[in-house]
């Protein structure tokens, strides 16, 4: 490497300050958490696609139109550090001088070899998918487990356009519904997939059956998940569990399996294809939750942002919301609830990236590409002041347990307004007629709450329900609800998934 | 139906009047609205006569939801607000909330659909604000009804009508000076510089590479060879940058070579096109210098522009040549470095560690 040592680059060393917008300098007495501008500098579209904090505590992001920066959190000063980069949508960090960069063509590495701030070498670390140049063809992660095998997932092809004249892989239109204008594509490989590349330099093809999944991420227990957005056979957006082997519903991925031979997968029938399926862990009920939900995040920070140690957020897209999810295992599976975390607190929409900072704040870069969105990047502050909040939702045998961040009392419950309704979506393929982004919840019923008791603590509601049945999304509404120390329950609104009873 | 037109450019959104003749009392108008590609409806200024009964019919020619809300004067940021908080009611409501400063809507269309409402504005002249209250489309899809017999206020100051579209002119830049006006990076655009960028008559894994003021080349990951430069301005990637569709970047000047395909060096033999496989690029004052590999043998080829002007240089490096170096060459392409017979460029191994070809400039007047 030392021979590349002189070619570095020595024109790119522009230290850019940041510069302008203030710092929020809002009342923090009341609040939870505080939501903060980060400056950003001049001439930056700021649409992030990838951001993650390096080992000497500076910010990485790489941004839409091709920049990959790094910004001093202590000083305030943005650093170019790589451009001209093909849509990078997710970023891994290596060591302080190296990063691998999922952009739209490859993924590569790139290396500061001199230490002079600013790569210099531009490494191809795998480019063995295919890609048709149509626009949607977006790739994402990558994610990296304990054995060092990265993950990355490749978005299907968008139905609103066509394929380039010249094309990179093998050509397969069976991949495709008909003339291609109404499902989300795979006509080369392997859209659709999450793909795992080894440290021996194999790629292998890993899940199918996704449709755009905008964000992936380890658990704390190494578990793989992506998010998967809402349209034709994802009737709402998900979050899957991703297991080698495993299809997740949209079948244009399939013409890729090593067996299934000439066959069009979307001519499949449906109930083979929902046998096949593995379910989401988690769904997002549409314009209700989230409609692009993006990258998860596990609240590894150990309380340093607040109550939810070791649960999960996910960016929207669609409001100026982040949400979160708690999850647990029933039957041996995920499953669990989503909730409103941060509302109308100043966040922007758009909320595609997440990284938590070394002080344990939430770091939140937007995008909005020709979509609802927004461009900058915010932070998230925990105060101290614990929220009054739902915790978590668990499934016991007859409803659900309720776990607060503060005491309830039963006059409060009393009070309050417990609301609860079931109903699921539908997988199915639309009809030619029926438009891509419609989303139908069907068999809307109230369910009554047979009775509640509270735990000593006054923690802990245990509802028990009329009924519960498997394969609804259970949606629980608690308005006009306070604490003990009479905060009001604002995030009032949370979704379980119950693919299992327990 | 069909929901797949693309506008590749949009409608001009001058002001929009209608109205009927004023023989009567009874005044009737017929609006038609467009919710099109880029979170917008086609026309943002609408004019009407006080008193004025209204049909506004809405059609979705975009491929996402929408709906239009029409509220009270000032009210568009809190009726947006209002349908964002529905929660589990917002679906089922079409996200339209039931706050007395809406005054009439259209529900949720899909792509595709078209529907119409029916209303009569008020006697007083005013200024009722339209939206679109689907989850996150409020804050950049709106525009406004001007009930007035008066003139307009100045559009590129009318703060009733989304930033974007405040210019008479709207998207029709000058692209051949756009990247001049447009600061479109946070680093100074001196070349060297490129971008991974689609290109046209290029597999999807393209780089376009500004390499001089007047020189710009596009050399392509995929065959790993050049594919043509152009001599003149840059390329313009707006509509890439937009999202949201297919585009290619347009070349903004006249390209004066164009190279052959599978053009890459052999070794030994001519005829026959070696294994490709894209390794990478190292860059040397911001100039990539390609790096694959051919049957395995690592090859790095680079570009510089003469200091005459006269020439495009293709500067090779192949440190272990295994055996003689076969570049197919075509006219008017020459080399100081080496003979070349029946189209190829033939090297010895020995000096396959530094060779060039040059590619001619021709001046283009």
């Amino acid at each position: 490497m030392k021979l590349y040592l002189y070619l570095s680059m020595c024109v790119m060393a522009w230290i850019l300050t940041g510069c302008s917008d203030e710092v929020s300098t809002e009342n923090t007495a009341e609040k939870a958490y505080i939501v903060e501008d980060i400056p950003l500098p001049d001439g930056l579209t700021a649409e992030v696609g990838g951001m993650r904090f390096l080992p000497n505590g500076k910010l990485i992001v790489c941004f839409h139109r091709g920049e990959v920066m790094t910004y001093d959190p202590e000083t305030g000063e943005w650093a170019l550090f790589a451009f001209g980069w093909h849509d990078p949508l997710g970023l891994h960090v290596v060591s302080d001088h190296e990063i691998i960069v999922m952009q739209q063509p490859e993924l590569t590495r790139l290396i500061d070899t001199d230490g002079d701030g600013q790569a210099d070498i531009y490494e191809t670390v795998t480019d063995d998918f295919g890609l048709s140049g149509n626009y949607h063809e977006f790739n994402y992660g990558p994610v990296e487990d304990d054995e060092g095998n990265l993950y990355f997932a490749l978005n299907t092809a968008s139905s609103g356009g066509g394929i380039k004249d010249i094309v990179r892989g093998e050509v397969n239109l069976l991949g495709r519904d008909g003339d291609g204008r109404r499902q989300m594509y795979s006509v080369v490989p392997y859209r659709g997939w999450m793909m795992k590349y080894t440290p021996e330099g194999e790629l292998i093809p890993y899940a199918s059956g996704l449709r755009s999944p905008n964000g992936l991420a380890f658990d704390l227990d190494g578990n793989l998940f992506a998010a998967d957005n809402q349209g034709d056979w994802v009737s709402t957006s998900t979050l899957f569990h991703i297991r080698e082997g495993h299809f997740y519903g949209h079948p244009a991925s399939l013409v890729w399996e090593e067996d299934w031979q000439d066959r069009n997968p979307f001519d499949e029938p449906i109930d083979r294809l929902n046998e096949m399926r593995t379910v989401a862990a988690v769904l997002f009920p549409q314009g209700i939750i989230a409609n692009s939900p993006s990258e998860p995040l596990w609240d590894h920070t150990e309380g340093q942002f607040g109550p939810f140690a070791g649960q999960m957020f996910i960016g929207e897209m669609n409001r100026d919301r982040i949400v979160r999810v708690m999850l647990e295992k029933v039957g041996g599976e995920f499953q669990g609830a989503c909730v409103p975390f941060i509302d109308h607190e100043g966040l922007r929409m758009g909320n595609n990236r997440m990284t938590f900072g070394p002080d344990g704040s939430l770091w939140v870069g937007q995008t909005e590409h020709g979509w609802a969105g927004a461009h900058g990047i915010q932070r998230i502050r925990f105060t101290g002041k614990t929220p009054f909040d739902i915790y978590s939702m668990n499934l016991t045998g007859d409803g659900f347990d309720l776990t607060f961040t503060e005491a309830v009392t039963a006059e409060a419950l009393d009070t309050a307004n417990l609301q609860i309704r079931h109903y699921y979506y539908d997988y199915y393929k639309k009809d030619l007629t029926e438009p891509v982004d419609k989303s139908i919840q069907v068999d809307v019923q109230d369910v009554g709450i047979e009775r509640y008791e509270i735990s000593e603590d006054g923690k802990v509601v245990s509802l028990v329900l009329d009924e519960l049945k498997p394969g609804y999304i259970y949606e629980l509404k608690a308005e006009n609800l306070y604490s003990s120390t009479n905060q009001h329950l604002v995030n009032n609104l949370i979704c379980y998934t119950l693919n299992r009873l327990k | 139906m069909n929901r797949f037109i693309f506008n590749g450019k949009l409608i001009p959104f001058l002001a929009f009047v209608l109205w009927t003749t004023i023989s009567s009392a009874q005044q009737d108008t017929v609006i038609r609205l467009e919710a099109i590609p880029g979170m917008q409806y086609d026309l943002v200024r609408l004019q009407v006569k006080p008193g004025t009964t209204v049909t506004l019919t809405l059609y979705n020619r975009d491929d996402m939801s929408h709906n239009l809300v029409i509220t009270e004067p000032g009210a568009r940021v809190k009726v947006v607000e209002a349908g964002m908080s529905l929660a589990e009611r917002g679906p089922d409501m079409h996200f339209v909330p039931e706050i007395p400063e809406v005054l009439w809507s259209i529900p949720v269309l899909a792509p595709g659909e078209e529907a119409s409402v029916t209303f009569t504005v008020p006697d007083q002249e005013s200024v009722l604000p339209f939206v679109c209250t689907f989850p996150g489309h409020g804050f950049m899809m709106y525009g406004a009804i001007y009930v007035t017999t008066g003139d307009l206020p100045p559009i590129a100051s009318d703060e009733n009508i989304p930033e974007h579209r405040r210019s008479e002119k709207g998207t029709q830049i000058d692209l051949e000076h756009h990247e001049h006006l447009v600061k479109p990076h946070p680093y100074p655009l001196d070349p060297p510089y490129y971008y991974r960028i689609f290109m046209p008559n290029a597999s999807p894994a393209s780089i376009a590479v500004r390499l001089t003021d007047e020189i710009s080349f596009c050399w392509d990951a995929g065959p790993c060879q050049l594919l043509y430069a152009w001599q003149g301005g840059f390329i313009d990637n707006e509509i890439a940058w937009k999202g949201h569709r297919n585009t290619e970047s347009r070349i903004l000047g006249t390209i004066f070579y164009t190279e052959e395909e599978d053009n890459v060096p052999r070794f030994g033999q001519r005829n026959q096109l070696p294994v490709i496989d894209f390794k990478g690029y190292q860059l040397r004052e911001r100039n990539p210098e390609f790096h694959y590999t051919l049957d395995g043998i690592e090859v790095f080829e680079r570009y510089e522009v003469s200091d005459d002007g006269e020439y495009l240089f293709r500067i090779f490096r192949i440190p272990e040549a295994p055996d003689v170096v076969w570049l197919p060459v075509q006219s008017p392409v020459v080399s100081d470095d080496g003979e070349i017979t029946d189209g190829y460029l033939q090297v010895p191994p020995e000096q396959a560690n530094q060779f060039s070809v040059k590619i001619p400039i021709r001046q283009i007047k």
